[in-house]
């Protein structure tokens, strides 16, 4: 099962039940990595006739319509602004033509993005209806986990998890006294490891709300964070970042965006960010595939916090 | 009693009045000099640790700064209180006594610093600004970073720090930029030439101010365009608010080089401002 194929059924019910009752435009908007692709592709049952489906890889340049027969369904629209001087027209573009339009559209929308549109410019105007998909409860990811891993009690899983890698460490150490064959960086991140889930394991009460506090409620990042957590010896979260302020905004611009380029980075920023974006990427915060970059799931609720606290995020 | 002084044109009159014992032996001006020591460190401790607090966040800046002037008078007040304590006995007709004399030394000695701490005083329990904002007082604008005991710290545009005495608080008008509030508003102000696309113009910096990375972003706070027809040239002024007082001219300049930047690129012409035009403007 891929990680935005998470099934989420009440959510799924409740967005078709929407577009059956006849909204016209819609706007679908949630945050990364919370398996809007796939629930938009489940939506496109919900019509009458097959609806085109569009999905936006990258930052649109130029003009970009909708095609004008049948029902429509674009998902990553946030790929329609750029935050740059003329970033905006394709999306006011947009907006004059969806009020316009008579056949139906839903539109699928990073929060970030959409959050920082709609205070600057009219375009949740021209929607019927902005569905919000919440992001996850602690009881909501229980039952997702129960579901999706067949794991019967994630508490005592995790529990489980912290048990083994803390007695892993002290394992370590002994190796370390004994034959000196493990570096001084593994004992670090074991050390680290084992430091956090003892704090975690006193600290916060219940495991799985701090599941769901790390990974701001997304589900994928649950997912994922509950693997990583259950995997002993599997560190991957990052443990707080040091930043300057251009870095944090660059950050945003990839939160904003979802997953986008270091090409369309250069274009929206006006400078040269291989080096904040090599930087960002060392830190945890962002994970690269070639030329493609988006926030880590794992680093979802640092990265989170770390914007909030800076007031990028509103 | 009456006695004449040797040139005998003055007279003083004299009640016999029972003086406060005054404890002035080695013990109680040690114990003194401890105190105002303890007080002195405990202040300085406690500033520093609200302002590295304060530091952590933008949110909250403001607020934990505003404790720090708080903290330091209450210090100082309880430390005063102790060593009266140490040196007097006062009862209720000496404390009138000793503050009859005391109030005539302070207002023939140190009457200006007595009202630069009276000014700290009403700055702190008054709050017409905070440590953190950004306020105009006389000549100076800057961000205050201490309200002290006999004057308030600014820091300009141009990291001079200035020192204004408190009591000028009750001389002079002063204006709050934010008033307590991590945001505020910025004023990019770019001139075009008479001939020039307004239109065009308006739409790039309206762009460049909401693509700001500084820029706070929120309905309540709408990004504005002003245009204003002067005698020789257009004036655009935009109004919007940045998400931190201290990126106010950061956000200033980040505007105007993108919209000067657009401008050229667009072949929109700006105003060349005579300087006496500019100065009246």
């Amino acid at each position: 099962m891929t990680p935005e194929g998470i099934p989420r059924p009440a959510v799924e019910e409740e967005l078709r039940s929407l577009l059956e009752n006849g909204s016209e435009a819609v706007a679908v908007v949630s945050q990364p990595w919370s398996g809007r692709s796939r629930l938009l592709d489940t939506a496109a049952d919900s019509f009458e006739r097959v609806p085109t489906t569009i999905s936006l890889e990258g930052p649109v340049a130029g003009s970009f319509s909708l095609p004008s027969d049948g029902p429509v369904i674009v998902e990553r629209c946030q790929h329609l602004f750029q935050r740059r001087i003329g970033g905006f027209e394709t999306v006011s573009a947009l907006v004059e033509e969806i009020s316009t339009r008579e056949e139906p559209v839903v539109l699928g929308w990073n929060v970030f993005a959409w959050e920082y549109l709609t205070e600057l410019t009219p375009l949740s105007n021209a929607f019927d209806r902005v569905y919000m998909i919440d992001p996850l409860d602690a009881e909501a990811a229980e039952t997702l986990l129960t579901e999706t891993l067949d794991v019967s009690d994630p508490e005592n899983a995790l529990a489980e998890a912290v048990d083994t890698e803390l007695t892993e460490m002290a394992d370590g150490e002994r190796a370390v006294a004994t034959t000196t064959l493990e570096s001084t960086s593994d004992r670090l991140t074991r050390l680290r490891s084992a430091i956090r889930n003892r704090y975690r394991g006193s600290v916060v009460e219940s495991h799985l709300e701090g599941l769901v506090s790390d990974a701001a409620g997304n589900p994928t990042a649950i997912y994922r964070l509950f693997q990583a957590r259950t995997d002993p010896g599997i560190d991957e979260l990052p443990n707080g970042f040091d930043f300057s302020y251009n870095e944090a905004y660059v950050l945003w611009l990839i939160l904003a965006a979802g997953e986008t380029t270091t090409a369309a980075l250069r274009e929206t920023t006006a400078e040269d960010v291989s080096l904040t974006v090599g930087r960002l990427e060392r830190q945890g915060a962002i994970e690269r595939t070639g030329d493609h970059v988006s926030v880590r799931p794992l680093a979802f609720g640092p990265v989170h916090s770390e914007l909030s606290r800076r007031r990028l995020l509103w | 009693m009456v006695s004449e002084s040797a040139v005998g044109t003055v007279i003083l009159v004299t009640e016999e009045v029972d003086v406060p014992p005054i404890g002035l032996d080695f013990p109680t001006i040690t114990a003194a000099v401890l105190t105002f020591t303890i007080a002195y460190v405990l202040a300085r401790l406690g500033a520093v640790v609200l302002s590295i607090a304060s530091e952590r966040t933008v949110r909250h800046r403001i607020t934990i700064k505003t404790l720090v002037p708080l903290v330091r008078f209450t210090i100082y007040f309880i430390a005063v209180l102790v060593v009266f304590g140490l040196i007097f006995d006062l009862d209720s007709t000496q404390l009138v006594a000793f503050s009859g004399v005391l109030g005539a030394v302070l207002g023939l000695g140190i009457q200006d610093l007595f009202a630069n701490i009276v000014g700290g005083v009403v700055l702190v329990f008054e709050r017409p600004y905070h440590p953190g904002d950004m306020i105009e007082f006389g000549e100076y604008y800057g961000e205050v970073t201490d309200i002290g005991i006999r004057s308030t710290t600014l820091v300009t545009n141009d990291d001079d720090e200035i020192s204004v005495p408190n009591y000028k608080l009750f001389t002079e008008s002063l204006a709050n930029a934010n008033n307590g509030a991590a945001e505020l508003m910025a004023v990019p102000e770019l001139h075009l030439a008479d001939e020039a696309d307004v239109e065009a113009a308006t739409t790039i910096v309206r762009d460049a101010m909401r693509s700001s990375p500084y820029l706070y972003a929120s309905e309540d706070c709408p990004v504005v365009v002003r245009v204003n027809q002067q005698p020789a040239y257009i004036t655009l002024r935009g109004r919007a608010y940045v998400n931190d007082v201290r990126h106010e001219f950061a956000f200033q300049s980040d505007v105007t080089e993108r919209a000067l930047a657009a401008f050229a690129e667009e072949g929109i012409e700006t105003a060349s401002v005579p300087v006496a035009v500019s100065a009246e403007s």
